[in-house]
């Protein structure tokens, strides 16, 4: 290649204005967030998982510690186990569909049908948090903190992992304030659009780049509902 | 958040699409969705079945274990190939997302093995744990 030809493609390249990857900035900015807090949480998880490990004998079995519907007046049911939480996922799969409705929609300049699937994104997050309430409490109640264990969910050897509740409500705590943040940039979504903002812009880049958090926060959730429910 | 100072001027709609892609990714969103949810329910079941049924019978509980690992991560792979849209990317910008996280196994195996060291180390050279002191079986307990 001639030497005026190399300076031709380096002009190009390098003085900017080409997206490599054909990704924009600001998409490639929110993988790598991504990919960074999926090292926060894998290092949550794996934490948990070789803490549990070095004594197995005093955790609790999840099924038993998670056997009820920690809501007032169905909490009478007893062992239904992991009931709950599985709602709680199936919550959060189906805001993640709606969420990839609402960027297809973007990708055709709909706005109402944007605006159409915002909506139960949104509802769908803020119940996910309203039952993540109800389990939290539930589980205070009952006598399970940050630094203690009711005495019923000892292990096999009699006594009780208090570190347990340490482990459960920072990681679920983590994963709640990304869902509730979640939240907040989808309403500031619903806001833009309303005001017809991305309509005037020319693209609605921005509905995709949440939904990539969105579905972030529901794959962390996955994780996180492996490691503490089904484990 | 994205304020750029070319607001005023119309900017590319990247991620336009014809009728027929659209169409067809609407479908692909349904199917994905539809698998996502019978992997969570086999899931559930299965633990559940474990613990009342296999582990009785002398199940390994590693069975379960890769069972669920395997199942979650099939809904990773699955969530982040087509709802995260990551299957239509350019192959390089797949590689920066996808080589970090390799970097991951060997942290998560790391971490495991350690753990079963320590539990090794609790135990004396007949493999017997010591016996908790009084103080240990009340620390941590929540008294109602």
């Amino acid at each position: 290649m001639s030497a005026q030809a190399a300076n031709m493609d380096a002009k190009v390249s390098w003085n900017g204005g080409v997206e490599p990857m054909k990704a924009s900035y600001g998409k490639l900015m929110m993988w790598y967030f991504l990919i960074s807090d999926t090292f926060t949480f894998v290092a949550f998880l794996v934490s948990y998982a070789s803490l549990r490990m070095t004594n197995s004998d005093s955790w609790p079995q999840a099924s038993k510690v998670f056997s009820s519907i920690p809501i007032p007046g169905l909490d009478q049911i007893k062992d239904m186990p992991l009931v709950f939480v599985s709602f709680m996922t199936f919550v959060l799969i189906i805001s993640s569909v709606t969420m990839v409705r609402a960027v297809q929609e973007g990708a055709m300049m709909n706005r109402k049908g944007v605006i159409k699937n915002l909506l139960p994104t949104i509802g769908f997050g803020i119940l996910f948090l309203l039952c993540q309430y109800f389990e939290w409490s539930h589980l205070i109640h009952h006598g399970m903190t940050m630094n203690t264990m009711p005495a019923d969910f000892a292990g096999q050897n009699g006594l009780v992992a208090y570190q347990f509740g340490a482990f459960f409500f920072t990681i679920t705590g983590f994963h709640g304030m990304h869902v509730l943040g979640g939240v907040i940039l989808n309403l500031y979504l619903l806001i833009r659009t309303a005001k017809g903002d991305f309509e005037r812009l020319g693209h609605y880049e921005m509905v995709e780049k949440i939904g990539l958090y969105w579905h972030f926060v529901d794959l962390v959730w996955v994780y996180v509902f492996l490691a503490f429910y089904l484990m | 958040m994205e304020h750029n100072h070319e607001e005023h001027i119309k900017q590319e709609n990247h991620l336009a699409m014809t009728e027929s892609e659209y169409k067809h990714h609407k479908s692909d969103v349904w199917k994905t969705t539809i698998l996502l949810s019978i992997v969570t329910i086999v899931e559930v079941l299965f633990a559940i079945f474990y613990e009342k049924s296999l582990a009785p019978m002398g199940w390994p509980l590693w069975i379960l274990r890769v069972f669920l690992i395997v199942m979650s991560l099939v809904k990773a792979v699955y969530i982040m190939a087509v709802f995260m849209h990551v299957k239509h990317e350019k192959k390089a910008m797949i590689l920066t997302i996808t080589v970090p996280f390799t970097l991951l196994i060997w942290m998560i195996i790391a971490f495991l093995l350690d753990g079963e060291s320590w539990n090794n180390y609790n135990k004396n050279r007949f493999g017997e744990k010591p016996n908790p002191s009084v103080i240990e079986q009340h620390k941590g307990v929540s008294h109602h």
